[in-house]
């Protein structure tokens, strides 16, 4: 077993250990497993008379690349039916991945839990009970990444205005002044949104623009 | 208190209420004062060969602790140990001697209450009583030595706890018949400190003072360390203990000789523990942290009694490995099943893992007769409470848009 794998296993175990003590952590192939029930409860550590606010069965597969790699997270237990934020192959779409990944600094495995994967499980759990989303919910395929990155970047939702931002984050350097703004006014970026695109681009380095760029242009 | 005056309402009454009724109790622990009482009396009568030594009988351990259980099958005895106090000088009398005037004094006990001849053990003397009574008594000769056991922590370098009265200041030698030089008068015996001992339990105990009661602090932390504890007032991590100890049990019902020591739980517990005023956090606090206070000494897994550091409660784990894992195996089999029911089931609920260990009559008791019907207690709905949930997460984050590949 490799070093990062193994690594990768511990550190998720200490993560779910007690918190989610259904849920079992082990090492399949070259990926680690969490296989289980998940229960949904309360933030914070008192525990409530009524148990759990819900229990789903559930299946996780971590690459040892994560963060990097999404995990891929399955509802085992028949509680969502399709339509509702499940992929064509049945893995859960916690989201778009790339917007957690900017707009959160802490990548962690006890972020993932605590943040995307919660969220995810009491949005169902929400909607089954009041029929809203109460996180809101993205358009399906392209338009869901467009809507996502275009949030991340602070602009409308038009594909063509994601990418040309993404392209000039993506080029190598700090965008010059003398580069056009890409939100198409026609203006020099010093002329136009210099400090808009200098704090993003803390946020966006080359490499994660070229990712987005890639998955807007090939959403699947 | 009493924990069945009404209905449970909460995870936290239910384990209150685990804890009570594997709680040894207040008729048999107040039979058990009174039987060793009454052995003290008759060790230190008029006429007694051993009154010049001003036998003292005291009581150590679990009981000291405050930490005795009901046998989990309520067929086993409680085992009550003592410690038999007597001013003498290791200059002037062998630990064999010692152990010898002390047992006759024990055997003539007996045999004025009709009871068997007192076992000679390695260490101690044990009194079984009839069998109604449930009880042995191991009686420990000792004499006073603090002098001692603080020169021996100085030469290991723990000069600042040697100077500490309360931790140090009881400390003992006692009779071992595996010590060389058991038949010799000689200065060289091996010591123990259950009083010291006791006195850092009770400050682990002390529960944060914001929290709840400052009167429950003080009585249990200010009591004089000699003091048996009132076993009516127990504080959170005694009760936790309890609880860890009867999971244990259980668990080990069928492997005595390998299961985890009780010194080694309760120092772990009690070292993790931080204060907690709720059961349920206490629990949950010792269970996470209590494995972190096992020390790597050169690659030896350390226990270190708080009162003597040189001295490994772990000692038995090299030479039989089984202990050790047997430790960890429990360890995990305890998160498990208490986060089974503190995470993942409704305080009503036991999972059946803790069902098994506490046992029907435990249970029953803890969760009250279920002809009894809850009081009409408010609580929110389970849509009340996603929704609830949805509006904290919104307000302390940006929690995610679930979406989905067309």
């Amino acid at each position: 077993m490799s070093t990062a794998l193994d690594g990768l296993r511990q550190k998720i175990e200490q993560v779910l250990a007690f918190d989610q003590p259904a849920l079992s952590v082990s090492v399949v192939g070259d990926q680690v497993m969490v296989v289980g029930d998940y229960f949904l409860n309360d933030e914070g550590s008192a525990p409530a008379p009524e148990g759990p606010m819900a229990t789903f069965a559930v299946r996780v597969l971590f690459d040892p690349a994560y963060p990097s790699v999404e995990p891929l997270v399955y509802e085992t237990g028949g509680a969502i039916p399709q339509g509702r934020h499940l992929n064509p192959n049945n893995t859960c779409c916690l989201g778009v991945w790339e917007q957690w990944l900017v707009e959160e600094t802490d990548h962690s495995v006890s972020a993932f839990f605590a943040g995307p994967f919660r969220d995810y499980f009491l949005s169902q759990t929400h909607y089954r009970l009041h029929g809203e989303w109460p996180f809101g919910e993205l358009p399906h395929g392209l338009d869901g990444i467009v809507v996502a990155y275009a949030s991340v970047l602070g602009i409308d939702a038009d594909k063509k205005k994601v990418v040309e931002h993404l392209r000039v984050f993506a080029r190598p350097g700090w965008p010059r002044g003398h580069w056009p703004c890409p939100c198409g006014n026609g203006r020099r970026i010093r002329a136009c949104h210099k400090i808009e695109l200098a704090n993003l681009r803390t946020a966006i380095l080359p490499a994660m623009a070229k990712r987005m760029l890639q998955r807007i242009e090939s959403p699947h | 208190m009493n924990y069945h005056a009404k209905p449970p309402a909460t995870h936290d009454d239910v384990l209150n209420g685990l804890a009570e009724a594997i709680d040894i109790g207040q008729s048999k622990y107040d039979d058990a004062v009174e039987r060793y009482k009454t052995l003290g009396r008759h060790l230190d009568r008029d006429g007694s060969t051993i009154k010049h030594l001003d036998p003292l009988i005291s009581p150590q351990g679990s009981f000291l602790l405050g930490l005795v259980n009901r046998p989990w099958d309520d067929t086993e005895v409680y085992d009550l140990d003592l410690v038999c106090r007597l001013t003498a000088s290791r200059n002037s009398v062998s630990q064999a001697e010692l152990k010898r005037l002390v047992g006759g004094e024990v055997l003539s006990y007996a045999k004025k209450h009709g009871m068997e001849k007192p076992d000679d053990h390695r260490r101690c003397w044990r009194l079984n009583y009839a069998e109604s009574a449930l009880f042995h008594m191991d009686i420990l000769p000792a004499i006073p030595d603090a002098e001692g056991y603080r020169r021996r922590l100085n030469e290991a370098g723990y000069g600042e706890l040697a100077r500490s009265q309360d931790l140090t200041g009881h400390a003992l030698a006692i009779t071992d018949k595996l010590h060389p030089r058991y038949r010799d008068i000689h200065p060289d015996w091996y010591q123990s400190n259950p009083t010291g001992y006791a006195a850092w339990f009770r400050q682990r105990m002390a529960v944060r003072a914001a929290h709840t009661g400052l009167l429950l602090e003080r009585q249990l932390v200010t009591a004089s360390v000699d003091q048996v504890p009132d076993a009516k007032l127990k504080t959170p991590l005694q009760k936790v203990i309890q609880l860890l100890k009867r999971h244990r049990d259980f668990m080990f019902r069928d492997d005595l000789d390998d299961k985890p020591i009780s010194i080694i739980i309760t120092t772990l517990a009690a070292h993790s523990y931080n204060g907690q005023s709720s059961i349920s956090d206490a629990l949950e606090v010792v269970l996470r942290g209590m494995d972190g206070y096992i020390q790597n000494r050169s690659g030896v897994a350390w226990v270190a009694n708080p009162v003597n550091p040189a001295e490994n409660f772990a000692d038995k784990w090299e030479e039989t490995p089984a202990k050790r894992a047997n430790f960890y195996r429990w360890l995990e089999a305890a998160r498990r099943d208490f986060a089974l029911y503190l995470k993942g089931s409704s305080f009503l609920k036991l999972p059946k893992q803790l069902e098994e260990s506490f046992g029907q009559r435990a249970v029953s008791a803890a969760l009250g007769p279920e002809t009894v019907a809850a009081p009409a207690v408010h609580r929110p709905s389970q849509g009340d409470r996603v929704a609830a949930a949805a509006e904290a997460a919104r307000t302390n984050r940006q929690p995610a848009a679930p979406w989905q590949a067309e």
